[in-house]
């Protein structure tokens, strides 16, 4: 079971695409496994026929343990493997990459290796005498899934869907978070017009846009739970609802990008979403999160940080409602706005402060973009 | 703009600056009545008069020397070596003198002197007058040392270490004196010292290099494009003081790197830049830093020997399609 | 021998004598403090060739421009300099003229035309010439004098800058301290020639040789050689035959002379005394006192000044090599700046330049 994430302590075997008896090349896919967060696309070590799989379909091992033998050409399937035990876990006889042996790898691969959580002895170097580069890090590992078949069966009401445990999982830990909120209710005229003369943006991106110019200065919304401090770079979670699941693909280094860069990033990142086919990059990493259920036409969210995030923003439909200008009653658009935080790490000055400069934004948007 | 050669950009630079401050005036060997052998100071001493343009005696030392005591003294002398290999016959006033007195003197006095120095690989010209030797000075602090790859760099550089209140060294490829190209029309024109120019932009693999490899460079990354790997080409047009950000900005965009120059590779310019971007860049980097520069043996004379020791386009696009290759 | 004293030549040699026992006073109070280890570095004393800069010297204007060697006191004292700011740089305090930066071998003082002690030997001559050419450039009538002695006659820049001079017909003085004794070898070993001066007749340069014991002597040789300079009559080459009395520098046993040798050199010829001798009546024995009295004075205070003043800032070390405001955002600067910092942190790179 190879160690795919700096956090991994174990996998779980999703689908055998070689079996027992199927020749395999180098290189080739052999096995789906999964952990909590990402769903992967083991490779064959080897070229060889399997010759034994040491577990089947929702079976956890720990990192590090044989999940299955390869016989290399000349070698048989003689009994001597027909009787390999299942190798108990505290003994991991092959090791991964990880287990005293140097990995080779650039000194940027192995930069956003660490960034991304990527562990470099599951990527495969292509260059010099088996380097890992940079294109080795981000080449794309299929997604098919995000937190997702989480196949731990301890603690689980019994009829949660496999597709759920995971998400399960996470909220009982959210559950024992001290979270507060602040709420304000933002005049979005301004915004809707440039919406409707521009037309090269909807309102997830200037959300996101906004909010990641204005997390340069409130550092105080973007800390990092497993630090304690400011996470360095301004990666936005933007929440999406896709048929496998709730998926939250980040845009990265957003307050360096434009608002249509924005938009075209997240059409591109919505795509591969509902398609499943989101990459490690695409995932993770990120500093604050947005959750907008404007597209279902609902007028408020109060959404949960999502650890080791410690903030997160609720944005609704924007309608136009009754609005009281100079004494006079005149309609407006409006828009709900909820920041959600963990108040161990964020006040309700700060995160008020925060909304208040979005409200601003979203009253006069030119001052932001 | 307008289209001239190396030498016109540089013998214009002299005028217009002459022109503006009566202070300015040029000394060296067989500059006056000759007009330099390329011809690059060509009706100066009609205009300014044979005692702003002056032929001295084959006394580098005193050349050198005299020029350090005049900028000491309120004038900016232009002073000429000829070759810049004879630099070595004036290093005591070009090191102990030029270099350092301002700093030793506690700031009392500058020496806005500038020395023009003819460098460089050419027609069989001999290990003796081929010598690029801009590393020694980038190596002895108080000085600027400025190198340009064209037309343009020739005239604004010059320009500027003019104007330069500090000791510079203007390093003038022989073999670019001839070659035509593009120079702004505004006589304030002035290519700030310290400040590279980005000459292309390419995602790959930056090239980072100065002086005629500028044009070499160039050269290579066409070639690169038809193999479908964009290069950028970084100019540094000043080697000191170097232009950091202008090297963080390419590596972090490229993440390869090539340094290349036609001086000798050991100890030459290319290797600070290369240990620099190592401290500095050290996560940015997805291969090691590539260096060019000439071999480590004294410039031959035979045309075929000549050609065999200093990198060229060919060299500089292998060395570049390699290292996307991953082969490095 | 000199004219008889009297009326204005009475007061120039009472000038002279004044400069002359300050700057004695001046290298012996510099001996002692050497010695008593207030000062770092070497010291080069010129103790018995006063007389040179004394007489030299009162023949020039603030904007005339004198270079000098790294036996440089006597010339930079008779040149204007304030004895406070001397002794402040030997001492290496912040208060010294040069900032604590270049200390006895690199003193200077632009203030007073004072181009600086050079700690190369012969590196003077192209500073003059140039600062010569600068007057003809400028077409002012200042004129610059090198003072060296015998061993930079050796070097190629004194056959290079005294050719350029003559040839160029530049308003230059060369005034030659032959104390007979480069470092350790004498005259006599390294050159053919007794007189240096006939070196100037093959560069078609006029020479005088003059008693440079006698500061009346040297004042009226370097006057014409200044007068014709400034006449614009070209450079002058004025050999002054002087002795020096104490080692090449503070330190230095002497091992390649008899110290019987300087004894019987400095009884006879010491120019304080000549120059005593040659004021005769025309100054009393207490004037004569109240100028050494003076002089122990102006040491005295200048010594306090320097003991009580700071050492320079540590940061100092990394500004000041090139020209305009060291704060300012230029890439010259960016440079010093950023030696600092990394100083700061041991010269190690601590973090990656502002990748992000």
């Amino acid at each position: 079971m190879p160690k795919l994430g700096l956090t991994m302590a174990s996998g779980t075997i999703s689908r055998w695409i070689k079996r027992p008896g199927e020749a395999v090349r180098e290189g080739e896919p052999l096995v789906e496994v999964s952990t909590d967060k990402i769903a992967y696309e083991v490779e064959s070590p080897a070229t060889g026929t399997v010759a034994r799989a040491a577990g089947g379909e929702g079976d956890e091992f720990a990192c590090g343990e044989v999940i299955g033998l390869i016989a290399l050409a000349g070698e048989s399937d003689a009994p001597a493997l027909a009787e390999a035990p299942r190798i108990a876990a505290e003994a991991p006889r092959i090791a991964a990459a990880g287990n005293g042996a140097r990995v080779i790898a650039s000194p940027a691969a192995r930069r956003l290796a660490r960034e991304r959580g990527v562990a470099l002895s599951a990527v495969r170097g292509s260059g010099p005498r088996g380097r890992i580069t940079l294109s080795d890090v981000t080449a794309p590992i299929p997604v098919l899934r995000q937190a997702q078949d989480d196949t731990r069966t301890g603690a689980l009401p019994p009829d949660l869907p496999a597709s759920r445990r995971a998400i399960f999982r996470k909220m009982t830990e959210v559950a024992l978070l001290p979270l507060a909120q602040v709420e304000t209710v933002a005049r979005v005229d301004a915004v809707k017009a440039l919406i409707e003369r521009r037309r090269d943006f909807g309102w997830t991106a200037f959300a996101v846009c906004a909010v990641a110019r204005l997390l340069r200065e409130h550092v105080e919304l973007r800390i990092d739970a497993a630090t304690g401090a400011a996470f360095g770079h301004i990666d936005i979670g933007v929440a999406a609802d896709t048929p496998h699941g709730l998926i939250v693909p980040v845009v990265r280094n957003a307050a360096a990008r434009s608002l249509a860069e924005i938009q075209r990033e997240i059409v591109r990142l919505a795509a591969l979403a509902r398609d499943g086919t989101l990459s490690g990059d695409d995932v993770g990493g990120a500093c604050f999160s947005i959750s907008n259920v404007g597209p279902q036409g609902v007028e408020r969210v109060v959404p949960l940080p999502d650890p080791p995030q410690t903030a997160i923003l609720g944005i609704g439909a924007a309608t136009q409602r009754p609005a009281v200008m100079d004494g006079a009653l005149v309609p407006a658009w409006m828009l709900t706005c909820v920041v959600s935080f963990d108040h161990r790490f964020v006040d309700g000055a700060p995160a008020a402060r925060f909304l208040a400069a979005f409200a601003a934004a979203c009253a006069d948007p030119g001052v932001l973009l | 703009m307008r289209t001239m050669s190396f030498s016109d950009a540089t013998l214009e630079a002299m005028r217009e600056e002459m022109r503006r401050d009566p202070t300015v005036f040029l000394m060296g060997e067989d500059i006056a009545k000759q007009g330099g052998i390329f011809g690059q100071f060509k009706g100066l001493p009609q205009e300014f008069g044979f005692d702003r343009v002056r032929d001295t005696p084959i006394s580098e030392a005193a050349l050198v020397g005299a020029g350090v005591g005049a900028a000491l003294t309120g004038c900016r002398p232009v002073v000429d070596m000829h070759f810049a290999d004879f630099i070595t016959c004036a290093m005591d006033e070009v090191v102990n003198q030029a270099a350092k007195l301002r700093y030793m003197f506690g700031e009392q006095c500058s020496v806005p002197m500038t020395v023009r120095a003819p460098d460089g690989i050419t027609k069989s010209a001999g290990s003796q007058h081929s010598q690029a030797l801009e590393s020694w000075f980038v190596h002895t602090p108080g000085l600027e040392v400025v190198v340009p790859a064209d037309a343009e760099d020739a005239k604004g550089l010059l320009k500027a270490a003019i104007r330069s209140d500090n000791p510079t060294l203007y390093f003038e490829h022989k073999a670019l004196f001839p070659q035509k190209g593009a120079v702004p029309d505004d006589e304030d024109f002035v290519v700030p010292i310290g400040k590279a120019k980005t000459m292309r932009d390419g995602r790959d693999v930056a090239i980072v290099t100065y002086g005629i490899t500028v044009g070499r460079a160039m050269e290579a990354a066409g070639a690169l494009e038809a193999d479908g790997i964009g290069a950028t080409v970084i100019n540094l047009r000043t080697v000191w003081p170097l232009d950091f950000d202008a090297i963080v900005d390419a590596v972090a965009r490229t993440h390869r790197v090539v340094v290349a120059h036609e001086a000798v590779r050991v100890g030459g310019v290319g290797a600070e830049i290369a240990a620099w971007i190592g401290e500095h860049c050290f996560d940015e980097l997805d291969a090691p830093v590539v260096r060019l520069g000439a071999a480590h043996v004294p410039v031959p004379f035979a045309p075929v020997l000549q050609e065999a020791i200093y990198p060229k386009a060919p060299m500089i696009a292998d060395a570049a399609r390699r290292l996307v290759r991953k082969e490095l | 021998m000199s004219a008889p004293v009297d009326g204005a030549r009475r007061d120039l040699g009472v000038a002279l004598l004044r400069t002359m026992i300050r700057i004695r006073v001046l290298e012996e109070g510099i001996e002692k403090h050497f010695l008593g280890g207030e000062i770092p570095g070497f010291a080069h004393l010129s103790i018995g060739q006063e007389a040179v800069a004394a007489g030299t010297c009162a023949n020039l204007r603030a904007d005339d421009a004198i270079a000098s060697t790294h036996r440089g006191h006597g010339h930079t004292l008779a040149k204007g300099t304030p004895m406070r700011g001397m002794v402040a740089e030997l001492f290496a305090r912040a208060t010294g003229v040069c900032k604590g930066k270049g200390g006895s071998m690199h003193i200077a003082d632009f203030s007073v035309g004072m181009l600086g002690a050079n700690g190369v030997v012969a590196g003077g001559f192209g500073l003059v010439a140039g600062a010569a050419l600068s007057a003809v450039q400028r077409k002012t009538d200042q004129v610059a004098v090198c003072f060296f002695g015998d061993g930079a006659t050796n070097r190629g820049p004194f056959h290079e800058n005294l050719n350029l001079c003559a040839v160029w017909n530049l308003p230059a003085i060369f005034v030659l301290e032959n104390n007979q004794y480069a470092s350790t070898t004498s005259t006599a070993e390294t050159m053919k020639i007794a007189d240096v001066s006939v070196r100037a007749a093959g560069y078609g340069m006029p020479s005088a040789i003059v008693d440079g014991f006698d500061a009346f002597a040297v004042y009226d040789a370097v006057g014409a050689a200044v007068a014709r300079a400034r006449g614009g009559g070209g450079p002058t080459f004025v050999e002054c035959k002087t002795y020096r009395a104490r080692g090449h520098y503070i330190g230095d046993p002497g091992r390649y002379r008899q110290k019987s040798e300087v004894d019987d050199v400095m009884t006879a010829s010491d120019p304080i005394v000549r120059m005593q001798g040659m004021l005769g009546e025309a100054l009393s024995a207490a004037g004569f006192e109240r100028l050494w009295h003076d002089a122990r004075e102006e040491l005295a205070d200048a010594v306090a000044f320097a003991r009580s003043s700071p050492p320079p800032e540590r940061d100092e070390a990394f500004f000041g090599a090139y020209a305009g405001d060291r704060d300012a955002n230029d890439p010259v600067h960016a440079v010093e700046s950023r030696e600092r910092e990394r100083f700061q942190e041991g010269d190690v790179v601590e973090r990656a330049h502002g990748v992000s």
